[in-house]
């Protein structure tokens, strides 16, 4: 029972994680139309720049801030440089291009810190483990969840209170409204760009700890974000929550009980052949079968 | 006349996109080889019914009839297939392909089977090359052929889009603003080779030139909000009080 | 300008390969006909890309996965014993429109930007999927051995009669979608690409032509893989890679998406490139993702911009 629950918890951290990359993900699309491939090398950037903050101050609260902040900036640069050259363009040049961002970050990454992992380090304080009752679950995981709930919950905030966030509903429905209101456009999109980089920062910060900080980290994540995403109904905030939270529990739990259920239903040896295979793919096949259910994900956009 | 059977028949439509209700409880019908036409104000929701009866928008609610077949269940080509052809209000022909492989495409959606070939070059089909030559004749614009069709002025492209519309003699023609944006000449040019096919093909046309308007239709239906005010022949439409208040009130709008 | 007739190109190519062929012979470079391969196979790859994208206006970020399908084929059927070519190199194909066929309704169903992330997120599923196979070597890969066998006089562990039968079956395979891009099917599918909506009203059912063209273009790659498997002698996951479909992406981009000869031309440049940055620096990829990004956002008709400028030019006299 414990380790269900702990599974579970597994699961909602890695589910918020995913939110902080979708959601940003959506943004981008729904107010840009812009398939941003390289959103999860801000990621891959959030992991390393925080590795290399720590080095030099020791603290990891001023690294993880610093990182965002850093992120944030190439955030700006890029949407700068490249994507707001690309708004409006075939999809397949968005693609092209994001997909060289890609090849340029990883490789960067490659020359300044090398091809071995990086070490990112837990914070002492964080370093134990919090009685809740059944289990003993670790601190720094808690902490994730707890940062994670409060940006998510900020966000919304931010989306459903304040006159940014009524630009960026109204961006997302009906682009040329806003054009409309008079609103600067171009320092939107770039407002909006960084943001999104930010969030995909403070993921991949928060991410280092827990699994290898190399190059192309990114793309693991960038592939389940887009699985997210596709199920969510793109361009949805709503959506990326709750596609987060679907494809998040279903990855985890797929992966540690998937096994064990084959093992009911199938001859051992047959089983432990197909959960190889079938726990890496689980999320897949909750996509398509939600697609078959809703080809446009769950909080579809209204078609025009 | 009212003893003929219509070749559709529209009752009781409505849509609605999100809080806007483009149409509420349209009914109408046309007749065989009769030139109906639908007039009203911008935003009257006058595409938005030639959307629904070529299949390309689903009604929240009515029905569509088709010599009294029901259709409202049908797709966009499967409508086309029966004989619902349409043209757009913003002009919409495949640009990156010459004139004459334009009226092809349109030729060979009736032929079925032979879209799927894929080996046999589409040049060596002289009978299809024919058809095509002579849809695009139709309209006078045969000579043009090989051109791309991003080559051609604005009104050569309206008269591509009503050749292949009126390829394989559609049992319903849907025009929306076949004359818009279109110079004094080239609109009565257009008139013209409408008054021409008028009679063989019952045809829905839409509007903004009232003068154009009134010396084509058969009968009128003014659209306002949304909903039919007024059916009738032009004489009784011009005369009527409520149209006037509704839309003759104002100059009406240049098209646009 | 007439243009030239259909087996022109292929012509060409079977000219161009069969000089290359000699001459690197004559200088002593047989080993050349290893990457020569390796650039046809890939070129054939990107030509299938090209129909979807080129064509039918599908972007595919996932066309490697009938890479991945069609070496997988040639593999698994050679270490279950089954050596023949000639039912090999068919059943890659087959498998990998079968998949296309399955996995395509479900892409296709909302198009668009939908249809690149699906893409994208299938051929990842097939990628996990095969690193799973323990008994197929998992993420490891699996050995191609023996190599597809055809008569006896045909030895595809030879490199050089390897590179004969992959030369000829790519200008096959190359004639037959120049066919088909004049066909009937393929002047629909041009259709779909410039105004799908337009296409429906004429009534067309986009949807089957999208499906169907999904299929040939996955069967083509799937003998594609099915040569590749051969020219290395080793499949893996890898195939599969989001990278390589990519790459297929780039190579049509670069050639000039919607010509077919284009892409090969694509291929062979950007494997060139490749071929020549990593040999100058271990960091080419940063080039070349600085590369792609400036010809996303200046030469979006990829290096046919160049050469239209000096077409231009001619056709003024
Ligand atoms: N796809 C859509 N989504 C949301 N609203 C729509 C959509 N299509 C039309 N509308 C709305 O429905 C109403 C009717 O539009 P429609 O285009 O049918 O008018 P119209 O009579 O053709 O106008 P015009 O004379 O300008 O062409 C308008 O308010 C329009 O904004
Ligand atoms: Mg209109």
């Amino acid at each position: 029972m414990s380790l269900f629950l702990e599974q579970c918890l597994n699961g909602i951290q890695i589910s918020l994680l995913l939110f902080l990359m979708a959601s940003g993900l959506t943004l981008i699309f729904g107010i840009m139309e812009q398939i941003n491939l390289a959103h999860g090398s801000l990621f891959m950037l959030g992991a390393y720049f925080s590795v290399l903050f720590q080095q030099l101050f020791g603290s990891f609260a001023l690294a993880l801030v610093l990182a965002l902040g850093v992120t944030f900036i190439i955030g700006i640069i890029l949407e700068v440089l490249v994507f707001r050259r690309l708004y409006g363009r075939e999809h397949l040049l968005q693609v092209v291009a994001t997909f060289g961002l890609i090849l340029i970050f990883n490789e960067l990454v490659r020359i300044f810190w090398g091809v071995a992992p990086q070490y990112s380090a837990i914070p002492k304080a964080l370093s134990g483990a919090i009685s809740l009752g059944w289990l003993d679950y670790p601190s720094y995981r808690v902490a994730v969840i707890g940062v994670s709930l409060l940006t998510a919950i900020g966000l919304f905030v931010l989306i459903q209170k304040t006159r940014l966030g009524m630009l960026i509903r109204a961006g997302a429905d009906d682009r040329n409204m806003v054009g409309h209101l008079g609103v600067n456009i171009t320092v939107l999109y770039t407002v909006v760009f960084g943001i999104g980089a930010a969030l995909a920062a403070l993921a991949g910060a928060m991410a280092g700890p827990l699994q290898s900080v190399r190059p192309g980290m990114g793309e693991q994540i960038l592939i389940l974000t887009f699985v997210v995403v596709v199920v969510g109904g793109l361009g949805s905030i709503q959506g990326a929550l709750v596609g987060s939270l679907l494809i998040g529990m279903a990855d985890t739990l797929g992966r540690a009980y998937l096994g064990s259920a084959l093992s009911f239903i199938l001859p051992p040896a047959a089983a432990s052949g197909l959960t190889n295979a079938l726990s890496s793919t689980f999320v897949f096949v909750i996509m398509a079968a939600m697609l078959l259910l809703r080809p446009r994900g769950i909080f579809a956009r209204s078609q025009r | 006349m009212s003893l003929e059977k219509p070749v559709l028949s529209v009752q009781n439509v409505s849509k609605s996109f999100g809080g806007v209700q483009a149409n509420r409880d349209v009914s109408l019908d046309v007749l065989p080889g009769e030139v109906h036409a639908l007039i009203g104000p911008n935003g009257a929701g006058k595409t938005t019914l030639i959307s629904m009866l070529a299949g390309e928008v689903t009604p929240n609610d009515g029905a569509i009839y088709l010599d009294g077949h029901d259709v409202t269940g049908l797709n966009a080509p499967q409508r086309a297939k029966r004989g619902i052809r349409r043209s757009f209000q913003i002009t919409s022909v495949f640009a990156e392909l010459t004139v004459l492989e334009n009226a092809t495409l349109a030729c060979q959606a009736l032929s079925g089977r032979a879209t799927y070939r894929t080996w046999r070059p589409i040049a060596a089909d002289r009978q299809l090359r024919d058809s095509s030559l002579a849809a695009l004749d139709k309209v006078g614009i045969a000579a043009l052929a090989d051109r791309p069709a991003a080559a051609l002025s604005h009104g050569e492209k309206r008269h591509l889009e009503l050749a292949m519309a009126l390829v394989g003699e559609p049992r319903l023609l849907l025009l929306d603003e076949p004359f818009a944006g279109m110079g004094a000449d080239e609109t009565s040019e257009m008139v013209e080779r409408l008054r021409k096919i008028k009679g063989t093909t019952a045809m829905l046309l839409i509007e903004h030139d009232l003068d154009a308007v009134f010396s084509l239709a058969d009968r009128l239906t003014v659209l306002v909000l949304g909903t039919p005010v007024a059916t009738g022949d032009p004489d009784s439409i011009r005369s009527n009080a409520e149209v006037h208040a509704a839309y003759f009130g104002k100059k009406p709008v240049t098209p646009c | 300008m007439k243009a030239l007739p259909d087996w022109a190109f292929t012509a060409a190519v079977a000219f161009c390969g069969f000089a290359f062929f000699a001459i690197a012979h004559a200088t002593g470079n047989a080993i050349w006909t290893d990457v020569a391969s390796r650039i046809l196979v890939y070129g054939l790859a990107a030509v299938s890309l090209d129909i979807l994208v080129g064509y039918a206006g599908m972007v595919s970020f996932g066309h490697a996965m009938f890479l991945l399908c069609g070496g997988y084929a040639v593999g698994i059927l050679a270490r279950e014993g089954l050596v023949s070519g000639f039912i090999q190199w068919p059943v890659a194909m087959i498998v990998s429109g079968l998949l296309a066929a399955l996995i395509g309704p479900l892409v296709l169903r909302t198009g668009g930007v939908y249809f690149i992330l699906l893409t994208l997120a299938f051929s990842q599923m097939l990628f996990f999927l095969f690193t799973g196979f323990s008994r197929y070597g998992g993420d490891e890969g699996l050995q191609v051995y023996p190599r597809s066998e055809f008569i006896r006089a045909v030895d595809l562990s030879n490199p050089d009669t390897l590179f004969i039968v992959v030369l000829l079956v790519v200008c096959v395979a190359l004639y037959a979608m120049q066919r088909l891009a004049k066909s009937p099917f393929g002047l629909v599918l041009k259709g779909c690409r410039q105004n799908e909506k337009r296409m429906q009203a004429l009534g067309y059912q986009t949807f089957r032509y999208k499906l169907l063209a999904f299929v040939i273009a996955a069967a083509v790659c799937g003998l594609a893989g099915a040569m590749l498997a051969n020219v290395t002698g080793f499949v893996s996951p890898e195939y599969g890679s989001w990278q390589r479909s990519g790459e297929l992406l780039v190579m049509v981009i670069l050639g000039g998406m919607g010509t077919l000869r284009g892409p090969l031309i694509g291929a062979i440049f950007l494997l060139m490139l490749e071929h020549v940055l990593s040999e100058q620096t271990e960091h080419w990829p940063l080039l070349l993702g600085v590369l792609l990004v400036l010809v996303a956002i200046y030469l979006p008709n990829g290096l046919r911009t160049v050469s239209v400028l000096f077409r231009r030019q001619s056709n003024v006299s």
